[in-house]
């Protein structure tokens, strides 16, 4: 069965929405961490499809969140950030792999993917806590957040993605 | 011209990130409250019934330990009664403060890990919820209403960084400002108690009843640690929160029936 059929897309899109909105979100780890996994869908997406389609079906995705977990659009605002850059960030971390059309990121080596996925986390959070708290004097709190969560959201990232990913042929 | 049309086309991803970007910003920054509003009113309708069709399954489990609790609190009224009917026959009853009210309700979305943290009520402006109104369980302060929709409100939580709300040391009259740094969600933080007052560990903080939002005498929680400020004049007092924010149940929307008046007042003074 070829797990790469479009139609798997939006479900697996879906799923991530539900997940994150009925149960990470509910989470209160240590009392203060509720794991972002939602952002696996900047590792899951085709790398080689229309880019401007992408953009809008992240911040499509992103509003939808928002939503749910009454954040105004700043998930919106982060997954579109995330989104434009994803290239970037992806040229860096698999370097002229990439160029390919051929490439597909559930081909690269463990090593390269689990870093591409600590990296999105880092760079998310970073950017989600920085505009939710929107003062440079709550750097420190950003900070923390960042790492405490990001740590958290990797955690539980790593067995999501072997669920949602294709399975290699 | 067809210039233009190239550097669109060529331009497009580019101007497309923007766009969103700037969409977004205008939904979470704006000060324009016709967009906010009508953006606002539209997500709690969309987002209102799907969390309500969950968290009436989740309610369907925590029927039995409900139950338990309304016995234990019912009790507790049926002694507050006889007590206040003892009091009554000696004094004048029209002198009682009927000015508040409280319309039930319940949370069908709460968060407490974010900087800035909102509860979704399952009440409106159809159950006579307006914006401004203080939120309580009975175990203490929860919130503000912040925007108010047709069947479903949003609760600018005590876990806000703009939250500031007015309380005092029980059994004195120093007034302070309850607010919250963003750290540990059953903590939050009294300033503005200067260095004379008695205060010790243990002791209780409730509402201070200086605004129209919340009555006199609603449980806040306890002192847990102090420390003076830089300029060593006002405390920063660490409260530890009678109520788990992580598990609210069932909650109270008060109105006070004198706001208006006391909003006028209020506005005839200042001119």
């Amino acid at each position: 069965m070829n797990r790469e059929l479009p139609i798997y897309l939006p479900i697996k899109v879906v799923l991530l929405i539900l997940i994150q909105a009925f149960v990470f979100s509910k989470m209160a780890l240590f009392g203060f961490i509720s794991p972002m996994i939602y952002l696996l869908i900047l590792y899951i997406y085709p790398t080689h499809k229309n880019r401007s389609l992408w953009i809008t079906w992240a911040f499509l995705f992103g509003l939808s969140l928002d939503i749910l977990l009454d954040t105004l659009a700043l998930h919106a605002i982060v997954l579109v950030f995330m989104a434009y850059i994803r290239p970037k960030m992806m040229r860096i971390m698999f370097g002229l792999n990439f160029e390919q059309k051929s490439f597909r990121i559930q081909q690269a080596p463990v090593a390269q993917r689990y870093s591409f996925i600590a990296a999105i986390i880092i760079l998310h959070h970073l950017v989600y806590f920085s505009l939710e708290a929107f003062s440079w004097s709550k750097w420190l709190l950003v900070l923390e957040k960042t790492f405490s969560t990001g740590i958290v959201s990797f955690i539980f990232s790593l067995p999501l993605i072997t669920l949602l990913s294709p399975r290699r042929k | 011209m067809q210039r233009i049309i190239d550097f669109f086309l060529g331009n497009r991803l580019r101007l497309l990130f923007w766009c969103y970007l700037l969409i977004g910003i205008a939904l979470t920054a704006s000060e324009n409250i016709y967009l906010k509003s009508s953006y606002l009113n539209t997500s709690s309708r969309l987002s209102g019934g799907i969390h309500l069709f969950f968290s009436g399954i989740g309610d369907y489990f925590s029927l039995a330990s409900e139950n338990k609790f309304l016995t234990t609190q019912n009790k507790v009224l049926m002694e507050r009664l006889v007590a206040f009917e003892k009091y009554e026959l000696n004094h004048d009853s029209t002198l009682m403060n009927k000015n508040f009210e409280f319309i039930n309700g319940r949370i069908i979305k709460n968060s407490f890990t974010g900087i800035d943290n909102y509860l979704t009520l399952s009440l409106g402006e159809q159950d006579s919820v307006f914006t401004d109104m203080g939120v309580v369980n009975e175990k203490g302060l929860l919130g503000i209403i912040e925007f108010s929709g047709n069947s479903f409100s949003t609760v600018q939580s005590i876990l806000h960084s703009k939250s500031k709300i007015n309380v005092k040391v029980k059994g004195t009259d120093y007034f302070g400002s309850l607010v919250w740094n963003g750290k540990k969600p059953n903590n939050v933080q009294l300033i503005d108690i200067p260095d004379l007052a008695p205060i010790k560990k243990g002791d209780t903080i409730i509402s201070g009843g200086m605004s129209s939002i919340f009555p006199e005498n609603i449980p806040v929680g306890t002192i847990e640690d102090f420390k003076l400020t830089a300029a060593k004049n006002y405390y920063i007092i660490e409260v530890r929160l009678f109520n788990d924010m992580q598990n609210i149940g069932p909650v109270y929307v008060i109105k006070n029936h004198l706001k208006q008046e006391i909003k006028a007042v209020e506005k005839n003074t200042d001119e």
